[in-house]
């Protein structure tokens, strides 16, 4: 069913109830008179409160917020930031930024365009200039090395939404060489909310922007939350650091791969949110975790008769091997490696690569939940779906291959008696092509990591094939082997 | 600003799609009037509100939901009387009963996160940010509960059966 369907479905299903129009006089009439009724109704509740107030003897503190708001108003942002504008904080304590403000675009920790920036106080020593118009809003905690410089120049406190507030005033600032802050250049000023272990800065060379930026920092209204920072944790954490501020995600982490073909790449770590960090969102909003495979992420593949060909980066000399599999029902395997090798092992970054036959209880039909744990780092496990593949389609009758042999045709796999996996091409076509013969090599079917090598005899004819994978370094090297059917 | 005028005129325009919203996501026809009527007496009383929000129709509609789900906590849903028969889940000749009736059957069977997703989507026509902002979900939220209403909706054999449902070769 697609969407034109189902709106044709539902447009019918709607005309069949029959509804009536609203008689909208009686009520905007209705509407009138419960409006008076809940202005009187708070009138005489605040007369009440301040009677008793008064009566106790007790100094009322002003408090932030709009004890007014009814409790059916929409749990949207919309209305808690003036038009155009959306809120971001930490800790309890939230600013109000223009909309189309990113979050944390920075090059080498410097605002590059105008931004939210979460500060965590460290900062990479790669100096650079900022983009002569880009403004940014910063949010550390309070107790960290750009919170304790913000709070050296609070020269005066003041009272927001019943916390004390320690102003820093906006003033020109200059590079520093210990505080990464200061190198923005143009004016720049903060508050401090010490009791909320909270410091959010300011730097424009608008300088009534800045001002007007750090005049919005108020408390997050109760029932609201602003999304943590979950990057960089494992799956548990990240959703253990949602919940904790009273938001929650839903069963899977959102991997995204690329279109790899066969070869599927894994997630470990999550990197980042759907609702980007900082967002003030209503308490128990759904936030999804996302990640992304990095370059060096392990990937997988499904093989026929019921073999899977995982593939990892490591030492080429201690290669990483599978060492056990599990499965935990519901199609769900798991996969753990450990280094193998001497003592010695090369630095570099190859793919090693192994074939491990799935238990029996695995079903390849279905889409099947891999984890894969490297002993080195355990508590990071990786993780992808490996769907089943697409049913191949026979090719029709009278259709030519562009290739007489290929992959389809191979009848050595791996290497048996062919360069090892990960061989160079050049060494492999060293031993592999007798030029004296006139045997000679071609590329075919490159794609930008995948590519054949074909041996062609004096004739043309192909006795020996090589699938190549790209390496980091852009060169090719053997993945595996095959001989050309005759 | 005309705030009685600009509520007026909301009403007429949008009065019956709402309440037919709401019945679609479960009520029936007196309880989404009373629903609807709620709902909107609330925006009323803070219409410049509604006015300066991003999004007076997800704005609305998010009132109308948190309406009915006030509602739905407030009542024991267990036992109604009720002078009809209750509608049955099971069509005997699927050709002979109404689109309406089974589309109604159809979204009563999914999930009620689906079934809003679907109805607010599809039905009231809000986007995908809208809707996300009328249920305070991510737009992903969204996109994931619709692909999976409509994965589920096209698994129905009773709509499936339909005559004009041209899902069916």
């Amino acid at each position: 069913m697609n969407e034109t369907q189902i709106r044709e479905l539902l447009e019918t299903a709607g005309q069949d109830i029959a509804a009536e129009p609203i008689d909208a006089d009686s009520l905007l009439a209705a509407s009138r008179r419960s409006a008076r009724t809940r202005r009187l109704v708070q009138v005489l509740s605040v007369s009440t409160a301040v009677a008793v107030i008064v009566a106790l003897g007790i100094a009322l503190i002003p408090r932030g917020g709009d004890p007014q708001k009814p409790s059916t108003e929409p749990a949207t942002e919309e209305r808690l930031a003036p038009p155009g504008m959306r809120l971001v904080g930490m800790n309890g304590v939230a600013v109000a930024v223009p909309e189309d403000w990113g979050t944390n675009q920075t090059r080498c920790d410097v605002a590059v365009k105008d931004t939210v920036v979460f500060d965590k106080g460290t900062y990479r020593s790669c100096p650079i200039s900022p983009p002569p118009d880009s403004s940014s809003v910063h949010l550390a905690r309070a107790s960290s090395l750009p919170g304790e410089y913000w709070k050296a120049q609070v020269d005066h406190f003041k009272e927001v939404d019943g916390m004390r507030v320690g102003v820093a005033p906006v003033r020109p600032v200059s590079c520093s060489a210990e505080i990464k802050l200061a190198c923005a250049g143009g004016p720049a000023g903060a508050v401090v909310v010490a009791g909320k272990d909270v410091a959010i800065w300011a730097q424009s060379r608008d300088e009534s922007l800045v001002r007007d930026l750090l005049a919005s920092v108020q408390l997050i209204p109760d029932g609201y939350t602003a999304v943590p920072d979950v990057a960089g944790r494992p799956e548990g954490k990240a959703r253990e650091t949602l919940e904790q501020a009273g938001l929650r995600a839903p069963d899977e982490v959102v991997c995204r791969q690329s279109d790899g073909g066969p070869w599927v790449e894994m997630c470990s770590d999550v990197t980042g949110s759907d609702v980007p960090q900082g967002s003030v969102v209503p308490g128990g909003s759904e936030v999804e975790l996302l990640s992304s495979p990095s370059q060096f992420s392990p990937s997988a593949r499904l093989l026929s008769e019921r073999r899977l060909e995982i593939s990892v980066y490591g030492s080429s000399s201690c290669p990483d091997r599978p060492d056990s599999i599990d499965s935990a029902g519901n199609n769900q395997v798991t996969v753990h490696l450990s280094q193998q090798g001497g003592r010695i092992c090369t630095a570099d970054l190859g793919p090693n690569r192994s074939i491990v036959t799935l238990p029996a209880d695995i079903d390849t039909g279905q889409p099947i939940s891999l984890t894969l744990v490297l002993a080195y780092a355990a508590s990071h496990p990786y993780s992808a779906v490996l769907k089943p593949p697409a049913p191949v389609t026979p090719p029709s009758p009278g259709a030519t291959r562009r290739l007489p042999c290929t992959r389809d045709d191979l009848a050595v796999i791996l290497g048996q008696s062919g360069p090892a996996p990960g061989t160079s091409l050049r060494t492999a076509a060293r031993s592999w092509v007798d030029s004296r013969d006139g045997q000679r090599y071609v590329l075919t079917d490159k794609t930008a990591n995948e590519a054949y090598a074909l041996i062609l005899e004096s004739d043309g004819t192909p006795s020996v094939i090589f699938t190549l994978n790209r390496w980091p370094n852009g060169g090719w090297a053997v993945d595996a082997f095959g001989e050309c059917r005759r | 600003m005309d705030t009685d005028g600009d509520f007026t005129a909301y009403v007429a325009a949008r009065g019956q799609t709402l309440v037919r919203s709401a019945v679609l996501l479960g009520w029936s026809l007196p309880e989404a009037e009373d629903h609807v009527q709620t709902a909107l007496m609330r925006c009323y009383s803070n219409w410049d509100r509604v006015t300066a929000a991003a999004d007076i129709d997800a704005y609305v509609y998010r009132v109308l939901l948190n309406a009915l789900s006030t509602s739905r906590r407030r009542k024991w849903w267990g036992e109604r009387p009720t002078a009809d028969l209750p509608e049955t889940s099971v069509a005997d000749a699927a050709d002979q009963v109404a689109v309406g009736a089974a589309v109604r059957a159809a979204l009563k069977r999914l999930p009620e996160q689906q079934r809003t997703v679907l109805v607010l989507r599809y039905f009231a026509d809000l986007t995908e940010r809208q809707t996300a902002t009328a249920l305070g979900i991510p737009v992903g939220t969204v996109k994931s509960r619709l692909s999976r209403a409509l994965t589920e909706l096209s698994n129905d054999d009773h709509l499936a059966d339909l005559p004009g449902n041209r899902s069916t070769p």
